[in-house]
């Protein structure tokens, strides 16, 4: 998306038609799909100076309409119709609209000016699908088009425009374009990606009212599968610890692996190719002095129970040994070895390297050539990783000064993705809700420009029980109040079992894209893919701010992955 | 306090001094600080212009041993670094009241109660709305940025009633950026001495919460008791008289010929703490049954056992043998305790926190075994009356029922406190009610919270309950809005507490919902004193200020007509 020569025509165009048609008077603009639209945003506000937009084939684009009227006006529909141009009609245009959530405090430690604004606020991130909708008097809105574009898609210049109804009536018109480069987002984009999703029964009971393994929890799974492969998800967030099927068999356990390779198999199904993330095999309270913890199955009166049970507790490591084959069994039968990805602990510290070096023995004993994949903060000493660990997973903000040994792991065959959390903060890339949009996109950016593989998060759906309402879950047994938008990138939509994205998500979703067209790009013309990156990004900490400038670093992307 | 007529007396510099308020802005700079003074019920905000609902010029009234809140809004469009408050305390001749500033910070409120209209609210959120009262001063006063000073007056009880004149200067360094004069008069009203209401906030005092917020490594250390004591005169001076005392976990059990034997000491240091800081007043014994989880969970009696040769604490089904017998021995000699300490007259028991009809078997069973085991001690429990409470109502003495669920069951709460003896009926209010309830949310006018009092004296209640003391998250100021209930329910802003944590002072920090609590304290005191000597004018007063369970008096200058008409009406009519 850019502005080009023509935009002079969409904006001679925009003010010919915007709003003028008939009452009520909407006022309408496009803003970039970077930059946040606030309910108290004049009319005009961020106006995009031209109205041609840019995609590359095989990709997803963004766009922004803000929408203000100076009364009330309910029954609105918003229609995207066909652009129209050289080749087919582009006929994939989802309109949603962008719903605004409350930011009680901004993420500490950041800089005002790192901030999109002040909270207590409004913010915008949900995206919503139903209409009709309402305008509120003088408060402003904004709708959120997505269009993807096909992979064979015929490069060129395409137009159509956006119909605002009320009813039957249309009130509105807003033409665009899009530009179509011959530049194509391989498939699959070449990164793991991994959020993390709650699916606890308790959860899943609260916001769906799905009970574990029933015909609804199945649909819910499947549409949330679906969802996220969608947004570029790879990994299947599967335990095989709690989706197991646990039986009493004489003085010891049998385990029923079928949920969960249906677990895998629906997720494969719906285009989440793998890996298979089964979760850790410890945990523990986020406190120096915490007892490391492993969830065992055990048998209490006759009947199998998880419990939490200290790692030096001897029904701990039976369980291990126990559980242990009888997974790597089923995964050697399913040729999933090499899919399945095994955690251990979780932001392991050094202090905590005897048991955590313990358990990765075991585990490179007990299931050998599956891989270990650990989230860890780099500012330790990273040497007991080095054969415990094959995909270190650093956390942003912790390895600028750790990048040599970052590459030592690689030379030695392991790989690395990297994370964020609730870290790092300040000036550094985060995906929070009052963060601006350009960070969440850029992430990916910072994956092309170090070799970096895969981005993890851990907040998919981690909801509190208002999630519109209140964006900054406790966690931590109360003693962490998370910034907004940490603890998830998505929102309940109860009534088709399924997600909402966020305007953060679809920015995700383009930042993969681009780190696709970087690498496709970096096959052909490294040095010119590296120069384009390190324009967009500098330093972990320097990075294009300015969505302007963004889109022409976009625009030479384009056009230099488009060249043959 | 109120607003009275402008004065008249002493020619035009003395009533350009008496009310005030000079003038905005004050002194040398008038651009520099606007300074004006509005109602203490009424919520100063940042983005209030100059002269926001500015208070008319007049004297503002307190009662004898009793206290009024003054506010001042200050503003400055470039900010003030340091801003310091100097306070001349009210004067008349040689006497003075006593005064202190203290500096009304704001708390961000995500969102206002679901259900509850526009109109009942202060202000829409998410917004930054005043509560904590800070003590320290010097404060930044941010440029363009609305904040008020909170004056504190006391009325020593044997101040001579008449007008008192004062006035605050504010600074920063030794630079004077404004000033503002004030007249307060003392009634010849006084709050009794003693006091009739019984006031019970519930405060978290487990080291797992404190320890997030204050320098205590060990429960039951003396930095923990220090804390205690400063938290309890805190309260004690906002007129809290009942704490809830944890005693199954306060007592120490040990093994004596098989048997369990209670150490009381640790209870012994709790009353003594307590009475030091002047609270107790009342020990409030903790609940005897929990729940596993959440509200419609099964029932737990939380027990001391022995197991092995050792004794545990573990939580026993109530049908398992071992919980009775837990029980009847620990109360037992708890009752052996109380009474060998004085203490019977004094303490009141707990059985379990809002009771439902779910639960009426086993709540009746172990509401009698308590009371057996606790001869002469009343029985406490905060329960929702709009439930079959047949389960509950003889077995309960002191009924507390939320505030919302008797609209239409005032004549069961009248017919239990025809029992006589000691049946009680206080009320309490928590996440509920909502809607055109009382309540004390921090997004409700500061009104609502002092009717809170008011209503008790117009139902005949004798006491208020409320669940949040100090239930803080881990950041009390940015985050008002704690989840409960197992991720299931976001409280509305300021229910999980109403002080904030002091760590510098070791102490708590004020609300001005808290003062407005105290100032409802001291009127319904002043109310059941007129209701001694005049009944009908008494019940007339409260009938004016709350006609019905949710219609009340909403308007500031109304209530403190109302106000003014019972302090004038204790003192015969004159002022």
């Amino acid at each position: 998306m850019r502005k080009t020569l023509l935009s002079a025509v969409g904006v001679a165009m925009l003010a010919a038609t915007s709003g003028c048609l008939t009452r009520p008077k909407i006022e309408g603009w496009f803003v970039d799909s970077l930059i946040k639209v606030f309910p108290d945003d004049a009319v005009g506000t961020s106006r995009l100076a031209g109205t041609t937009f840019e995609a590359a084939r095989n990709s997803n684009v963004n766009l922004q309409l803000a929408l203000r009227s100076r009364q009330a006006a309910g029954d609105l529909y918003v229609d995207a119709l066909p652009l129209q141009g050289p080749g087919a009609p582009i006929e994939s245009i989802s309109v949603r609209w962008v719903e605004y959530v409350v930011v009680t405090s901004n993420t500490p430690n950041t800089p005002p000016e790192e901030l999109v604004r002040k909270a207590p606020a409004l913010f915008p991130d949900a995206l919503l699908e139903e209409f009709p909708i309402s305008l509120k008097k003088n408060q402003t809105h904004a709708i959120w088009l997505t269009i993807h574009v096909p992979a064979d898609q015929e490069p060129g210049l395409y137009g159509g425009f956006v119909r605002v109804r009320q009813g039957t009536e249309t009130v509105a018109q807003f033409p665009y374009r899009l530009q179509v480069h011959a530049a194509t987002v391989p498939s699959p984009v070449p990164l793991y990606i991994t959020n993390y999703f709650n699916l606890s029964d308790a959860h899943l009971q609260q916001f769906y009212g799905c009970a574990q393994f029933s015909d609804a929890w199945w649909e819910l799974i499947r549409n949330m599968a679906r969802f996220m492969s969608r947004y570029h998800q790879t990994s299947i967030g599967a335990s095989p610890v709690r989706l197991a099927r646990v039986e009493a068999a004489g003085a010891g356990l049998r385990y029923d692996f079928r949920e969960f390779e249906r677990f895998v198999e629906t997720y494969q199904a719906a285009g989440v190719p793998g890996p298979i993330e089964g979760g850790n095999l410890m945990r523990r309270e986020r406190r120096r002095d915490a007892p490391l913890m492993v969830p065992s199955w055990i048998l209490e009166d006759g009947r199998p129970v998880l419990r939490d049970l200290e790692r030096t507790d001897p029904r701990a490591h039976n369980f291990l040994r126990s559980f242990l084959p009888e997974l790597y069994r089923l995964l050697e039968r399913r040729g999933w070895t090499r899919l399945y990805l095994q955690g251990i602990l979780d932001e392991p510290h050094e202090w905590e390297r005897e048991g955590f070096v313990e358990m990765a023995e075991l585990v490179r004993r007990l299931m050998p050539g599956v891989k270990i994949i650990e989230p860890v903060g780099a500012r330790q000493d990273l040497s007991y990783l080095e054969k415990t660990v094959d995909i270190w997973v650093p956390q942003l903000g912790t390895f600028d000064d750790k990048l040599d040994v970052l590459a030592e792991h690689v030379k030695r065959g392991g790989e690395v993705w990297f994370y964020t959390a609730l870290s790092p903060r300040g000036r550094y890339m985060n995906r929070f809700i009052d963060y601006p949009l350009l960070k969440t996109r850029l992430l990916h950016w910072i994956n092309f420009k170090h070799g970096f593989r895969g981005f993890l998060h851990w907040g998919g759906n981690y909801w509190g029980p208002e999630p519109f309402k209140d964006t900054q879950p406790v966690i931590n047994e109360g003693r962490t109040y998370l910034p907004p938008g940490d603890a998830y990138i998505v929102y309940p939509n109860r009534l088709r079992r399924t997600f909402y994205s966020s305007i953060r998500l679809e920015q995700m979703r383009e930042g993969i894209e681009d780190f696709g067209l970087l690498e496709a790009l970096g096959r052909r013309d490294p040095a010119l893919a590296r120069e384009i990156a390190s324009e967009a990004v500098a330093s972990f900490t320097e990075y294009v701010r300015d969505p302007v400038r963004f889109r022409q670093i976009h625009h030479r992307l384009l056009e230099a992955a488009s060249a043959r | 306090m109120a607003k009275g007529r402008a004065l008249s007396k002493g020619g035009p510099w003395l009533a350009l001094i008496a009310c005030g308020i000079v003038a905005i802005g004050g002194c040398r700079d008038a651009r520099r600080l606007r300074i004006w003074p509005v109602d203490a019920l009424v919520k100063v905000f940042p983005d209030d212009a100059p002269g926001t609902n500015k208070a008319g010029d007049g004297e503002w009234l307190v009662a004898r041993n009793g206290h009024a809140s003054l506010q001042f809004a200050v503003r400055s469009e470039r900010g003030v670094a340091k801003l310091s408050v100097d306070v001349d305390p009210p004067k008349r001749g040689g006497a003075a009241l006593e005064a202190r500033a203290r500096w009304v910070d704001y708390v961000p409120v995500g969102s206002n109660p679901p259900g509850t209209p526009f109109d009942e609210l202060v202000r829409s959120a998410p917004a930054l709305f005043p509560d904590p009262l800070r003590e320290e001063f010097p404060v930044e006063l941010p440029a363009a940025t609305t904040h008020a000073i909170w004056l504190t007056i006391h009325a020593p009880p044997g101040a001579e009633p008449g007008l008192y004149r004062g006035a605050i200067t504010v600074r920063e360094g030794e630079r004077r950026l404004g000033a503002a004069s004030y007249a307060v008069r003392v009634m010849a009203a006084a709050v009794p001495s003693a006091q009739t209401l019984q006031v019970t906030n519930w405060f978290n005092l487990s080291l797992s919460n404190l320890r997030r917020f204050y320098k205590i490594e060990q429960e039951y250390s003396e930095p923990y008791w220090q804390l205690l004591e400063n938290l309890g005169r805190v309260m004690a001076e906002h007129r809290q008289n009942v704490i809830l005392t944890p005693v199954t976990e306060l007592a120490e059990p040990s093994l004596a010929g098989g048997a369990i034997r209670y150490d009381f000491s640790r209870l012994d240091r709790w009353v003594q703490v307590f009475e030091k800081a002047g609270l107790i007043g009342t020990i409030e014994g903790g609940h005897l049954l929990g729940r596993s989880g959440g509200f419609y969970s099964p029932l737990t009696v939380p027990a001391v056992v022995v197991e092995g040769g050792r004794i545990v604490r573990r939580n026993l089904d109530p049908d398992d043998p071992r919980a009775e017998q837990y029980l009847r021995n620990f109360l037992g000699q708890l009752h052996a305790h109380l009474k060998q300490r004085g203490w019977k007259k004094r303490y009141i028991q707990h059985v379990h926190d809002e009771p439902h009809d779910r639960e009426a078997p086993v709540y009746q069973r172990y509401a009698r075994l308590i009371r057996e085991s606790l001869p002469g001690i009343p029985t406490i429990d905060a329960v929702g009356l709009d439930q079959d409470i047949r389960f509950f109502a003889d077995v309960c003495d002191i009924w507390v029922p939320v505030l919302g669920s008797f609209d239409h069951r005032m004549d069961l709460i009248r017919a239990h406190l025809a029992k006589g003896g000691q049946a009680g009926a206080w009320y309490y209010t928590c996440i509920a009610p909502q809607g055109r309830y009382l309540n004390r949310f921090i997004d409700l006018p500061l009104l609502k919270v002092r009717l809170l009092h008011w209503f008790n004296f117009r139902h005949n209640f004798t006491g208020f309950l409320h669940w949040g003391g100090n239930f803080w998250g881990p950041r009390p100021f940015d985050n008002v809005q704690l989840v409960i209930n197992q991720n299931r329910t976001l409280l509305p802003a300021g229910d999980n507490a109403i002080v904030y944590p002091d760590p510098a002072r070791h102490s708590v920090l004020s609300s001005i919902r808290l003062e407005a609590m105290r100032e409802g304290i001291e009127d319904y005191e002043l109310l059941r004193e007129l209701e001694r000597t005049s009944p009908v004018e008494a019940r007339k007063l409260a009938a004016e200020a709350i006609p019905h369970i949710n219609d009340y008096v909403r308007d500031v200058e109304s209530f403190r007509r109302l106000q003014r008409g019972l302090l004038e009406a204790l003192a015969g009519g004159a002022r």
